[in-house]
Order: structure tokens, then sequence, then C-alpha cells
């Protein structure tokens, strides 16, 4: 696996809310190498949420560049967007619902977010049950999402969005909401999943992660404070 | 690319939304194509009925050659039947030779139809001997035999055909002579007869000798009538209407018209009869108005399901919301992205298409069964196929609508959308030109005149979704301006629940578009409800006085018996049971005149407060009395007190007529003289009581002179005791003495006395005048239809035989049941005294009521009465209820039904998608402190403004427009009595409303119990970012 390097120029984020703005992320700059992993620490409103949905493409900057492997997710359409997506990035949104199927299995899930990566790569992807077992969900592979603990589903969750190999892994609060031996897991798949070589971009308040990363990265109202 | 089993286990994962959608996509579905089936089903049942209500005869084919050799007049009738080939199929072919025959009877020359009929003996009782199977025999009705005086063995010898002489025939070896071998009874009504009049006897007049009923010969009997009997060969094509389908009318038509013109091309002489051209014209107008009809309302029902589907299509595409936002997420392309999205309604849509057909079989057969004429085949066709396909065509299009905006959403707005569906500036304006289009649909319409009552066209049935679709759209987009006045107010309350609600709906009007749908749906449904009512109590009224009572029997009864009598042998009290004899003067009054056993009237006859001025009672009074005191007369003479005032010339006697035990007698009183004298008889045994029937004054010289005279009485006394005793009646009393009717022109003047009355009279042409006691109110009481009395200065009635008698139109009649207008009613018994022959002529019914016992026609056969025909109201109201009208309305019925299961279904899935993001807000709500309670309240206050929005404008827009449409909505047949009523049908309306804001009320406060029962704290972690 290729990790994708971040690169990240004066970005600028504001928000009109009920007429007022709101300003997200302030002229944040930013630069990650390939293969390396960080986590975005900060308190709730900080921005580091807004910073990742910005890397994943999900809406555009109000000024300033986000490039991801020297593209500049703010000025691609969003035909290119998808195909970015589906090609090198994998992201983990916060909360099982937003990232898994409610009614398809965890290898149909796997199998879903594979179906998006072009096919030149697709043979190249391990198997859903393949995947699933590595990260130690080989016994739920069949089962219904709604048979998985919160956690099972927190890793299916981690699990899917690692399904196309992507260059580049983006995870809101990957462990919330999970007890130790269920963040130990996810833990150690996001170590797995950097080891490998994918860049990996955590959002997180849990400072066990930030202590497996490469680096930590501090937001306070949108701006970078350590 | 997601699969067909993902999108399987999608659609049982979302099962109740996918029920939904699926409910509304088979109504869409069922409703565009059920039109079709319907119309068809309809246009079928219409035709057939048509077909059986009409006479056999009229759609049957009468083949009569007179002019046919008469060595053999069959075969050769036969051999151009067989040139012009069968005028249908599954025909039944009878053929008959017949001409009449003058012969003599017991009461003079009689006229009887020499008959031969193939299978006539199969469908007659023979009470006597056997049938007629030799060149002599003959068959003769048990009526004839008795008024003739003819038996098995008689000899009957007369002329054959117009040589009406009697004595001689004018043709020289001209007579006929047969042999009575056996008696029939006069059979029942029987398709067979061909409504032939072969059994309606009945007196002759001056010109005429009396008339029998047929005389039946064999086939051998008939071959062998002398040459110049001109028999006539006579073919009848009787039509089975159940083997006659819409497909085959073309066909039968083209192939009557090639029969009747090939026989008519062939021969001189032969006639083919038939009225079914003119029987299917009037089928195939009932048809275009049902045709006009189903269109009209299927239009508008796929329309309503069309909107109901793109909101229900729409919803359940929203609620694939964060799946399609995850594909997005996860990189798929928009071709994918679509299909997951669409997926699943497109399964719906496409599995709707063989439910919604099956939908619309089952409903039209089980509306076919229930109401359509028996037997009316329900077969689909291609334009109910067509219809499907357009109704899928159609949910494509919402799809591809729905699908549209969710490829263009932004991932991160999708997952914040939690299934509720703000109105659009789009979607507002559609709304507003929807509501602006049906108001100006509305007053086209109105300015056209499509409410003129009785307009006879579809149109109308467009009113009612105007109008409710003007008051919906127009009357929600005031309740949020009315709940932004009532946040003020309810801001300062201590109770929150209120204040919620109003706040909700003033601020985040997102139900609006659902109350429009849901006030269309029940206004459509209070329009439906109480126009089904009206035009369901109407066609029962229209109904019960088509037929007159519960159940009216056809009967005939033999020879002069008296049919009330008759009747009131199974009835003593008349409570159930009416003698009624329906007859056509002959002249002084227009339309029928019905006769009824006036005492039995108001029990058994329908009747409806405006038919008449007078109650039913008061009328049935009115016409039936009182009649003038008997004459009684217990002594042993009787003596009148007489003055002529005018002495009659030449010589008159004087007699009175007197009955007794033994019949009526004539008691001679001498020679009238000038002054007043007292002219005495003795009475013949009249100690148990006679009766004075009147006075006759017979010439005592020649006959056949004029005479004219006046006489005043001024005392009737009886002898008893030895003394003379004045009878203690007013010899004066209006009405009681009349002039005997006479053929020949006569007068009559009877003017009271203070102590009696003057009689003047003139009579000519060899009557005798006589002065009678009368038996009946005289002159004759008749309520009389309006315009009914031609003479207004001399009202009267006229028999057949020139009788008239003065009639008093006691009171007006509107509506006469069975009659309708244009008739009278009579006392039965007054006018069979009045004008005795009368009943020939009369057509004899008796009406049972609904108290009438199972068994009262066996009763009524028991006493000896013949049992002709029976007519029900039930079948009667069968009969309307499929009529092309009733057809049209009871689909705008079933219309509205289907409108308020589609509006329930997307109120339904409206409910449950706005659940989560509804129970969001009341989960904050709780974390923050809300009471319970108060949320709850302010849910349900929330769902009863709403719903009860949409309840109160479409019961209001719905009664508004059954007041304004329903005069001109066609409900029954043209024509016909009584006059249509239209008030609103209060107990059915009530029972709808509360019916309806139960379920309102249990909507609300369910949807309101399963949101804050998933309104846990729990649910705001799951928040948006």
């Amino acid at each position: 696996m290729t990790g994708l390097d971040v690169r990240v120029e004066a970005l600028e984020m504001v928000y009109e809310v009920d007429g007022e703005q709101v300003h997200a992320l302030r002229g944040v700059d930013l630069e990650i190498a390939a293969g390396s992993s960080m986590a975005l620490l900060g308190p709730s409103g900080s921005g580091k949420s807004s910073l990742l949905t910005l890397l994943a493409g999900l809406q555009k900057p109000t000024s300033g560049r986000a490039l991801i492997g020297g593209q500049d997710v703010s000025a691609m359409s969003e035909r290119a967007l998808l195909a970015l997506r589906a090609r090198e990035v994998g992201v983990v949104m916060q909360g099982p619902a937003r990232n898994l199927l409610p009614y398809a299995n965890a290898e149909d899930n796997v199998r879903f977010a594979q179906r998006a990566v072009p096919r030149d790569r697709r043979d190249r992807l391990r198997s859903p049950a393949d995947l699933l077992e590595q990260l130690g969900l080989g016994h739920v592979r069949r089962s219904r999402l709604g048979a998985l603990s919160g956690g099972e589903q927190q890793r299916l969750s981690l699990a899917v969005g690692l399904a196309g190999a992507p260059g580049l892994l983006l995870a809101d609060e990957p462990t919330s909401q999970l007890d130790a031996v269920n963040r130990a897991h996810v833990v150690e798949m996001l170590v797995t999943a950097a080891a490998g070589g994918t860049t990996i971009v955590v959002v997180t308040h849990d400072e066990h992660i930030a202590s497996q990363v490469d680096r930590t990265l501090a937001l306070r109202d949108g701006e970078i404070v350590s | 690319m997601p699969s067909l089993t993902l999108a399987l286990r999608a659609l049982w994962y979302r099962r109740g939304v996918s029920l939904a959608v699926l409910l509304v996509a088979t109504i869409t579905t069922a409703a565009a194509a059920a039109g079709a089936l319907y119309q068809r089903a309809g246009g079928e049942s219409v035709l057939r009925d048509a077909l059986t209500a009409a006479p056999v005869s009229t759609s049957g084919i009468e083949v009569t050659s007179a002019d046919l050799p008469q060595n053999d007049p069959l075969g050769s009738l036969q051999k151009q039947l067989a040139k012009a080939g069968p005028p249908f199929a599954h025909t039944r072919r009878v053929l008959s030779l017949q001409n009449s025959l003058d012969a003599g009877g017991k009461q003079g020359p009689a006229r009887t139809r020499l008959l031969w009929r193939e299978g006539a003996c199969e469908h007659l009782r023979i009470t006597a001997g056997h049938c007629p199977t030799g060149p002599q025999d003959a068959l003769i009705s048990t009526r004839m035999m008795r008024s003739t005086g003819f038996g098995i063995g008689s000899q009957i010898t007369g002329c054959p055909g117009a040589q009406t002489y009697f004595g001689a025939c004018s043709q020289p070896g001209g007579s006929v002579r047969v042999r009575v071998v056996g008696t029939y009874a006069l059979p029942e009504a029987d398709p067979y007869w061909f409504d032939g009049p072969y059994f309606e006897a009945h007196s002759g007049n001056n010109d005429q000798p009396d008339t029998l009923d047929a005389t039946f010969l064999s086939r051998d009997g008939a071959d062998h009538l002398p040459a110049t009997a001109y028999l006539t060969a006579v073919a009848q094509y009787r039509l089975d209407p159940a083997t006659v389908r819409l497909d085959d009318e073309a066909r039968l038509r083209a192939q009557v018209t090639h029969f009747t013109n090939t026989l008519e091309a062939g021969q001189d002489g032969t006639r083919a009869l038939t009225s079914l051209p003119t029987v299917l014209d009037k089928a195939d107008a009932d048809r275009r108005d049902l045709g006009r009809s189903v269109l009209v309302v299927t239009l508008q029902l796929v329309a309503l399901a069309f909107v109901v589907l793109r909101l229900v299509v729409a919803d359940a595409s929203e609620a694939r919301g964060g799946e399609v936002a995850l594909a997005k997420l996860r990189g798929y392309r928009a071709g994918p992205t679509l299909l997951l999205g669409l997926l699943e309604p497109i399964v719906l849509l496409v599995l709707a298409v063989p439910l919604g057909l099956l939908a619309a079989d089952v409903a039209v057969r089980l509306l076919g069964d229930a109401v359509l004429a028996p037997g009316t085949p329900v077969v689909i066709r291609s334009p109910s196929l067509l219809a499907a396909a357009g109704a899928l065509a159609g949910g494509l299009v919402a799809a591809a609508y729905a699908g549209r905006r969710l490829l263009t959403r932004p991932v991160l707005e999708q997952w914040r959308r939690t299934g509720d569906v703000q109105p659009g500036r789009a979607g507002t304006v559609i709304e507003m030109l929807v509501g602006m289009g049906s108001l100006i649909g509305l007053v086209a319409l109105l300015s056209r005149g499509v409410l003129h009552e009785g307009s006879h066209s579809a149109l109308p049935l467009l009113v009612p979704l105007l109008l409710v679709v003007v008051v919906a759209v127009l009357g929600v987009r005031l309740l949020p301006a009315v709940c932004a006045t009532l946040v003020r107010r309810t801001r300062a309350s201590s109770r929150l629940g209120p204040f919620l609600a109003v706040r909700t709906v003033a601020r985040r009007p997102a139900g609006l578009r659902l109350a429009a749908l849901l006030a269309v749906a029940v206004g459509l449904a209070t329009f439906a409800v109480d126009g089904s009512l009206v035009a369901a109590g109407n066609r029962a009224e229209r109904a019960s006085t088509d037929v007159g009572a519960a159940k009216v029997v056809i009967v005939r009864t033999e020879g002069t018996a008296d049919l009330r009598r008759l009747v009131r042998r199974v009835d003593p009290d008349g409570t159930w049971a009416m003698a009624a004899e329906l007859w056509l003067p002959f002249g002084g009054m227009r339309g029928t005149v019905l006769a009824v056993d006036s005492d039995a009237f108001a029990h058994v006859a329908h009747w409806r407060d405006d038919f008449a001025p007078l109650s039913q009672p008061k009328l049935a009074a009115a016409i039936g009395g009182p009649a003038p005191s008997r004459l009684l007369l217990t002594g042993d003479a009787v003596a009148v007190d007489l003055t002529p005032v005018t002495l009659p010339t030449p010589t008159h006697d004087v007699q009175l007529l007197v009955t007794g035990a033994h019949g009526q007698q004539t008691l001679p009183l001498g020679e009238l003289r000038a002054g007043t004298h007292r002219y005495a008889a003795r009475l013949p045994a009249c100690g148990t009581g006679c009766t004075l029937d009147g006075i006759v004054v017979p010439p005592g010289g020649q006959s056949g002179a004029d005479v004219k005279g006046a006489l005043r009485i001024s005392g009737i006394s009886d002898h008893r005791a030895g003394a003379w005793h004045l009878l203690p009646v007013d010899l004066g009393e209006p009405g009681a003495w009349h002039q005997q009717l006479v053929s020949s022109p006569a007068t009559s003047e009877v003017t009271p006395l203070p102590n009696g009355l003057t009689w003047r009279f003139s009579v000519s042409g060899g009557d005798v005048p006589v002065l009678l006691r009368s038996t009946l109110p005289w002159p004759l009481h008749v309520a009389a239809g309006r315009d009914a009395v031609l003479d207004p200065a001399l009202p009267a009635v006229a028999n057949f035989d020139g009788l008239s008698v003065p009639i008093d139109p006691v009171t007006a009649v509107d509506v006469v049941p069975q009659q309708g207008q244009q008739s009278s009613l009579v006392d039965l018994d007054f006018v069979r005294i009045a004008l005795p022959r009368f009943e020939e002529f009369a057509t004899q019914q008796v009406w049972l009521s609904d108290a009438a016992p199972r068994d009262a026609v066996e009763r009524l056969r028991a006493t000896g009465l013949q049992i002709v025909d029976t007519r029900t109201t039930t079948a009667q109201r069968a009969l309307l209820d499929r009529s092309a009208p009733a057809l049209g309305l009871l689909l705008f019925a079933f219309a509205a039904a289907a409108a308020a299961v589609l509006a329930a279904g997307a109120t339904a899935v409206a409910l449950y998608l706005s659940g989560r993001r509804r129970s969001f807000e009341l989960a904050a709500m709780l974390v923050v402190g809300a009471p319970r309670r108060s949320l709850l309240a302010a849910a349900v206050g929330e769902q009863l403004l709403v719903l009860g929005t949409a309840l109160v404008l479409g019961v209001t827009g719905g009664l508004a427009a059954a007041l304004l449409v329903l005069p001109a909505v066609p409900e029954l047949p043209e024509g016909g009595a009584p006059a249509l009523r239209y008030a609103p049908h209060v107990g059915g309306l009530t029972l709808f409303l509360v019916v309806l804001a139960a379920v309102v009320v249990a909507t609300a406060a369910g949807a309101a119990l399963g949101l804050l029962r998933q309104a846990r704290p729990g649910l705001l972690r799951e928040a948006a970012p």
C-alpha cells in the first residue's frame, strides 16, 4: 500500500448560522507525510471534524487549499472527488450508523465498500472474509448489524473504511463510546493499517490513540495550537 | 453496484414503508386499470340489463307472412327463413300458424284465435282432456269453457279470418268445425309466448264480438283448415340476453339487418319486426354516459393517486438518504448511487403492476357480483394493461424526480435530513398553481352551466375535486398564520404543550402538503358518502314508486270475479294486501287510472309526502267514500210519493227496482198521473231487508221514442205493522241519486228539495230513464293527476263501451305509486259499480306490503287467482343500482374510498419518516427537563392541528360540493317520479364524521406516543455533525 501525503494551505471554513458567521477553521496550514499517522485533538467545536470533512471532499472550504497526493480536493469536481474516495481515501464517520448499511451483514458491508473501488484495483483487495478475519471480526462476518455489539459495529466501520485499501484513511472519533478492550482493538487496527503504508488522520479525544500515532495536532477555535 | 439481494433485504428492513409504498403504488395501478375494467364490465351489465328488461318481443324478431301459398304456408316461410339464416346466435325459434275464428258462444258471437304453436302443450297446463293431435282437435281455456259453455266434446263452428258474419260464412265452404278435446289453464308469464295476445279475453263493443282466449289446434288441424282461412305463418326469434356480449353487438346489428332485409326483399307480405336496434341504441347511450363518468372519475383518482405516489416515493427515497450518502462517501458513481436510491421503489413499482391489475380485477369482480347484472363478465383487456403501464410510467417518473434530488444533494446535507421533506419553493409554486388551476376550472365549469339540474353530463363529477382542492390548498395556507397568532397567545400560558404544538406548526409547516392532500381525500370522501347515501335514498324511493309496493303480483281472475273480495279473503283487514286494477280510460281522462282498494291503500302502497296535497290516509278516504246510505225496506209494501212536474209523453208507467234475497226485482207501481199521488207496491219477502235501488219510468206505448220529463219525489214509505212509515233518510242528499248510464245521448238533472228531489230526464234511442239510488259517491271521486281531466267543465271518465261516468276530482295527485305522473286514483269498488266492464281492459294486480307473510303469493293462488308475474321493489332497486348513472356514482364512491386509503397511506409514511427527526427534538427537550406529559400534549396537539385542519377543510369542501353538485349529477335514468331529493344525509354524515374524527384522534395520539417512545436521550449522541 502506498500512502498519500496531505498538505493543507491557509484553509478557512466559515459557516453561517442564523445570519451569524461562525469560523470553523481559520487559516490552517498542515502537512502530513505519506504513510504517517496523525491524530487531531481538541475540544468539541474546535474544527476537527470540519477539517476531516474538508479533507474527505465532503464540503468545500471558504478559502485555502487541501491537497491529497498532490490533488487539490477543494477544487475538484464532485465526480473527481467520488473517484478519489473510491480509489484512494477511506472515510470513517462518527457512529456506526453513518458507515454501515443497516440491513446488510458484516461481509456485505465490506463488499459494498469494495464495489466502489475501480475494477483495475479491485482484484488486489483482500476478500471481505479475509479482511474481517484479519481485523478480528471473522466470527461475525455473517452476522446482521443488529446482532453486533457497539464495539463490533465500530470496528466493522473501521474495517469498511479500510476495505478499499486506501492510501489515506480519515477517521472521526473511531473509539468513542467503546470499552477498553474494543478501544484497543481499534487502535491495533489503525496501527496495522499505518504499518501497511496507509496515511492515517484520526479525529479523537482518545489519549491512547494519540500515544500510538506518529504525530498529534491540537485545534482550538479553528486554529492549530500545538 | 448494489445487488438485487441487498435491495430485497433493504425492502424487508424497511418493511413498513415498503408496504406503504407498495400499497400506494398498487392502488394507483389498480385505480388506472380498474377504470377501464369497470367501464367494460359496467357496459356489459348495462347492455345485459337493457336486453333483459326489454319485453321478449322487443328484443326478439317476429317474422309474419300473410300472403303465403295456403297449401303449405309454414313450409314456404321456413324456406325463406333458411335463406336468411338465423338472426343471432343461440336463438330460440318458435313457429306458429294462426288466424281468428268467429263462432257463437253462450253469450252470443265471439272471436277466438285459432292457433298451432310449436311446443305449445309443453307450456300449457292441461286441466282436462288432452292436447290436440287430430285434424279436428281443439284445446280451449277453462275461462273460455265457462264463458261460452263449450266443453270437452263440444263442436265449435265458425268462420275463419276477417269474414265476420254471424250465421253463415261469406266464403262458401269456408266454415271451420273443430271438436274440443281438452282445456288448459291460463299460463303464467313465460317468454315462450313472445308477449302474444293469446290470453286476453274481453267483451266486445257495439262493432266487435267478444274476444276469447286462443284455441289451440294440432299441426294437422292447422294444415287441414280450408284455404279460405288465410293462415298467417309466424316465426318468432327470441334473443337470449345472457349470450350477448359487447363484442357481439356490432355483429348482432349486422346480422339482424341482413336477416330483416333478406326476408323483406324475398317475398311480398313477409315482414320482420324487431325493436332490437332501438334497445341496443339505448344501451349504447347509457354506456357512453357511464364511459364519460368513468373517465372523469378515473382521471381524478389517478391524478390524486399520482400525487400521493410522488409524495410517498419521495419520502421512501428520502428514507434511503443515509445509504445514498454512504455510497457517495465510498465513492460510488452517479449511476450505482441512483440505483441504490431507487432500486427499492422501482422494485415496488414493478411489483405493483401485477398486484394492481389483480386488485383491479378482484375489486371489479366483487363490485360486479354485488351490483352488476348477474353473470357480467370481467376480463382484463388491453386498455387495462395500458392503464397499468401508464401508472408504472408515472411511478417511475415520480421516482426519477425523487432520484434527481438524491443525486444532487451534498452528502452532509443528506445526513442532516432525517426523512422530513420540507416543501421547497418549486413545490409551493406547484401547489399554488394547482389551487389556482382548480379555481379557474371550477369557475369555468360553473359558468358553462354544468350544474344545471338534469344535465346528464359527467362533468359535474369533476366539480367536487376542483372545489375541495381549492378549499384544501387555500385553507391549509392559512394554518401557519393562524398558528403564528396562537404562538403569541400560548407563549404566556403556563402550559407548555399547546405552545410547542402551535409553534412547531407555525415555524415548520412541513405537514401542510400532507394536510392539503388529506383534506382533498376527506372532501371527496364526504362528497362521496353524502352523494352515495342521497342517491341510494333516491334510488330506493324511485324503485318503491316504480313498483308501487314492496311486491306487486300481476294476476288474472276468472270471469267477473271480484278481485277485491278475493284479496280480502286472504287479508280481511287489508293491512298487507291490496287489490288494484290499472286501466287506461277510453275517454274523459288523460293517462292511466289506478283503481285501488282504498281501505288498504294507506297500509300497502308506497307513499311520500309530496305525492299529493293530502296525506295518504286522507287521500284514500277522499276517493273511498262515504257512499250514500242504503234505502232499507223491511215491511210488506213500499210507496213513493210522486209528482210529475213534466209528464212524460206518451204515457209512462213507473216501477221500482228492489233487491232482496232473490236478487233484483222490478215492482210495477202503475201509470204516471198528473198531480201528487202515492204509488205503492207489495214487497216480496223483505222481512230480513231489501234495498230500493231505483225508480224506472218505462214507456207505456211504443218503444224507441225519445223520452223527456220531470218528476218530483217527496217521500218513500215502508208499510210495517199496518202503517206507512217514511224512510228516515234525506232524499235530497247530494250525490245520492243518479240516472242510469246509457250509451245513447241522454241528459239528467237531480235537484235536491227540502223534502225530496226533482229529477229531470231525457233519453233517446229506445233507452229507458232509470233513477238509481247511488251506492257510491256520485259523481265518482277521483284523485286526479295534473291535467288528467280533459274537460274541466264536464269532468267524466269513459269506458270502451261508450259509457261515461261523471267524476268529481276531489283532490289532486302529483305522483301515483307505480304510475308516476299523469295518472289518477279511484276506488276499485266504486269504479266497478260505476263502469262494470272496465275490468276487461284493466291489468289486475295485488299489491303486497313488507308485512305480507312469506306465503302471501301462495295464499292468493289458493283463492283461484292466476299469478301472471311478480315485481318487487328489491329487484327494481337492484336494476336501478346498476343503471349507468348509479354505476358512475358508485365508481366515484370507490374512488373516494381509494383516495382516503391513499391519503391514509401517505400519512402513515410521512408520520413514520418524520418520526426520527421529531424524536430527536423531543429527546433534546426531555434532556433539558421538559415534562413528558407536556411533550406528549405538544406532539398530540401538533398532529391534531394538521390532521384536524385537513378534516375540517375536507368536510367543509365536501359538504359544499354535495350541496352544489348533487342536483346536477345524474343519479337515475331519465324521467320517472318522484322528484329527487338532495338534502344532506344527516345520519350517515354524522356517523362518517364521528368515525373520521375518531381515526384522526387515534392517529394523532398513536403517532405522538410513538414519537415519545422513541425519544430517548441516547439518540442525541447520534445527532448530526
